[in-house]
């Protein structure tokens, strides 16, 4: 036990730490891929692709996260003793370690996918229609033109949406069972609180936490900004994304 | 000679190093219509920001009639008084380049809200000052309008209507056709024509010479912050006496 | 009343259905609904709280005072780096710990005081609170956290309204209370209408966390009535239904986003007449 009050939190906060970027690490490699699809879906003419992308997005944009993981979680649940026992995976299906990242990955891509969506269609036309005018495939011109240019346009706002996921990974622990010692920041400071009821050390330790991990988010978004764009002069580089509220979830 | 409506005198303005105006002092009477010309730069439309104190200058004095309004104290960015920027502002009223008629009031609205709000007339007595003065300019008809779907000379005619609401002693037109389309130039200068013939005290910062040399009574060149030439404009249009106005002149009339 | 309008609709619907209606109308499912009056009341009482609260964040970041302009923004940025949950569950503990702190002061002994451990030091300090306390409390931080929001929102719209008009304004002698509300402020609305609308969303969205601060909301409720439930009278009514209630928030919170976003549209285009371009 250290002496230090604050630096004792520190030191106890430090795993629970550990579980929120577990979440968040865990959503982005699916999440991502699945906003750009969802994205390309929105653009689609057929209303077949649009239709189900469209409404998948408004639906997970439009209602509480918090919602969300209780729907999945008791959908999850009434299939528990029919399927997921017989088939012998409910050890892993139920598991909020599993649970959470899909619930969040749910949620980010659809918030993701709407700043895809809105990037793709401020690509200049003018670019789109001289690709297609070499004869690239349609392919070919999302790969080369379209895409390294929406990616460009949505990284800002990307990395912005990256900080609400890692901030929305609270929610996992206050919706499904807690096993064991597996406890996140939130988790942890309440537990703290009901010992000593000291609510101010506790939860500034944990905002701490937060504060912290959220800038080094936008310190390493920025960094990859830049990179993204060394093709510009610097005078003609957009913003990099920075600690300033200037998008909204 | 007709009562002394606005005098300034010895003003000063400086923007960090740059000094803008380097004492300036000036006189007009009532009924008097002076051109404020000089080429960019050379200070007229801080001047005229500095009558109605949008800026405020870093010495001298602003008289309006007898009483003084304004006079550099030794601080250089001394503000008024909120009451002395009120009174002031109420007695000399200003049309603006880009018209800055304000989006969201209609067009009647625009130009009784100042003398509802400012000057504390009632609601019919200002909407009817309102009419009147739209009727004034030729905009009677676009009263319930908004002004962003109006061309650019009936902005402006609307913009002449507000400032004319106030009853003001003096209206300043800082540069007001520069950003007209050239056809729609004719229509806000036959207005402000009309408004001299009437005896309005107006001082014009422009770059129409035909209308400073007919309209105007006065002339006044100014040059790198200083009046480097002032009389009637017929003369010292014809006849400049220094070489920075033969220069001006030649170079605006192509 | 009901009964007898339930008797009434009997006479015409088939079995099934009516079970269903008399399922949907017992007194637990009417409690559901009734409990829909704390998530909305959040929403529009934080709205409210979170647009003066953005009005002074957004006062404050543009106040000429170097201090105040500090405030403003260390407001704006911590409810950026930190998430909202954390606020919303620090806010009335914190707040119901100052308050015991302060009646702790004058109604403990000097020995009550100086003993460390448990928390309120004496009895007599503590302060229950009840629904109605941790419901204004929760509307006080839904305020604060997309207050900070919407200062930002503010802020960046006050600075889009053209400064020429803002500069007739003082020059026709309005004086500087008069050019902000009559002129910015007025002004401002339009262009921040779209970025409040999408406060409002996310607001919205946090109401679901009211069942958090042991308010009985609709969350609550429907744990409450989807939970396997048994009568003594009856045997086994139905097994664990929570899926299907939550399934039905689900949806009625997206029904809830799209009357906001019709509400927004016509607000928008109402707010926008004159400003924005009629084309």
């Amino acid at each position: 036990m250290l002496e230090n009050p604050i630096l004792n939190d520190i030191a106890t906060l430090a795993k629970p730490a550990l579980f929120n970027i577990y979440f968040a690490l865990a959503s982005i490699p699916v999440g991502f891929p699945l906003a750009v699809l969802l994205a390309v879906g929105k653009c689609q003419r057929s209303r077949w692709l649009r239709w189900p992308s469209s409404a998948f997005v408004y639906a997970f944009r439009g209602s509480p996260l918090f919602i969300q993981f209780f729907m999945v979680y008791s959908v999850m649940l009434s299939f528990n003793l029919s399927h997921w026992k017989p088939m012998g995976i409910d050890w892993l299906v139920m598991h909020p370690l599993f649970i959470g990242p899909v619930v969040l990955v749910a949620n980010t891509s659809a918030y993701a996918a709407e700043i895809f969506y809105g990037a793709l269609r401020a690509v200049p036309k003018g670019q789109i229609e001289a690709a297609q005018a070499l004869g690239m495939s349609r392919w070919r011109v999302f790969r080369s033109v379209s895409w390294p240019q929406a990616l460009r346009l949505a990284w800002p706002a990307y990395t912005n949406e990256l900080v609400f996921l890692f901030h929305a990974t609270t929610l996992v622990y206050f919706t499904l069972p807690v096993i064991n010692e597996q406890k996140d920041l939130m988790n942890k400071a309440g537990e703290l609180f009901e010992r000593d009821y000291n609510a101010v050390l506790h939860y500034s330790v944990a905002a701490l936490y937060f504060l912290v991990i959220s800038i080094v988010i936008f310190r390493f978004a920025a960094w990859y900004h830049t990179r993204l764009n060394r093709h510009l002069a610097p005078a003609e580089r957009p913003p990099a994304p920075s600690f300033k509220p200037r998008y909204l979830r | 000679m007709p009562p002394a409506v606005l005098s300034l005198d010895n003003i000063h303005k400086c923007y960090g190093a740059n000094e803008v105006l380097k004492g300036v002092s000036l006189t007009a009477h009532a009924g008097d219509v002076i051109s404020l010309v000089g080429s960019s730069g050379s200070g007229k439309s801080t001047l005229l920001r500095c009558v109605n104190l949008l800026e405020t200058p870093d010495s001298g004095s602003i008289h309006l009639g007898p009483d003084r309004v304004f006079r550099a104290g030794s601080g250089p960015h001394q503000r008024p008084s909120a009451e002395a920027l009120r009174a002031l502002r109420t007695r000399v009223t200003m049309v603006f380049q880009q018209f800055n008629l304000w989006s969201h009031l209609s067009v009647l609205q625009n130009v009784a809200e100042a003398p509802l709000r400012v000057k504390g007339l009632s609601r019919a007595e200002a909407f009817e000052l309102a009419q009147d003065c739209l009727d004034k300019v030729g905009a009677a008809d676009k009263a319930d309008a908004y002004p962003q779907a109006l061309s650019g000379g009936q902005q402006q005619r609307v913009a002449i209507a507000r400032a004319l609401a106030m009853r003001p002693e003096l209206i300043l037109f800082d540069e007001p056709t520069s950003a007209l389309d050239p056809e729609r130039v004719g229509e806000v200068l036959a207005v402000m024509r009309r408004l001299a013939e009437e005896g309005t005290t107006m001082i014009v910062v422009t770059h129409e010479m035909a209308f400073a040399r007919d309209v105007c009574n006065q002339a006044v060149f100014l040059h790198e912050g200083r009046i480097t030439e002032a009389g009637d404009p017929q003369q010292i249009f014809r006849q400049p006496q220094t070489e920075r106005l033969q220069q001006f002149l030649a170079a605006s009339l192509h | 009343m009901l009964e007898s309008f339930l008797t009434f609709l009997g006479q015409y619907l088939p079995d099934s259905l009516m079970a269903s209606l008399h399922y949907l109308t017992s007194g637990k499912h009417l409690a559901w609904y009734a409990s829909l009056r704390y998530t909305l009341g959040a929403a529009l009482l934080g709205a409210a709280l979170a647009v003066l609260f953005g009005l002074a964040g957004a006062a404050m970041k543009s106040a000429r005072f170097a201090p105040l302009r500090a405030i403003g923004h260390i407001y704006t940025t911590m409810v950026r780096g930190v998430p909202d949950v954390l606020f919303f569950l620090f806010f009335p503990l914190a707040f119901e710990q100052a308050v015991e702190y302060f009646f702790a002061q004058r109604l403990c002994s000097a020995d009550e005081l100086a003993a460390a451990g448990s928390w309120p030091p004496c009895q007599a300090a503590q302060w229950y609170l009840g629904t109605t306390e941790y419901f204004i409390l929760a509307c006080v931080s839904l305020g604060l956290v997309y207050g900070a929001f919407a200062a930002n929102v503010i802020h960046g719209a006050m600075q889009s309204v053209p400064a020429g008009q803002i500069e007739a304004a003082r020059a026709y002698g309005f004086s500087d209370r008069q050019v902000f509300w009559r002129f910015r402020v007025r002004q401002m609305w339009v262009y921040a209408l779209p970025g409040l609308s999408n406060v409002w969303m996310l607001l919205l969205k946090a109401t679901s966390l009211l069942s958090l601060l042991q308010i009985a909301d609709i969350v609550q409720w429907a744990e409450r009535l989807g939970a396997p439930n048994y009568l003594a009278r009856v045997g086994p009514v139905h097994p664990d239904w929570r899926w299907k209630y939550y399934m039905a928030l689900f949806v009625f919170y997206i029904l809830l986003t799209m009357l906001s976003e019709w509400f927004f549209r016509k607000l928008q285009a109402r707010a926008g007449r004159g400003i924005l371009s009629q084309s």
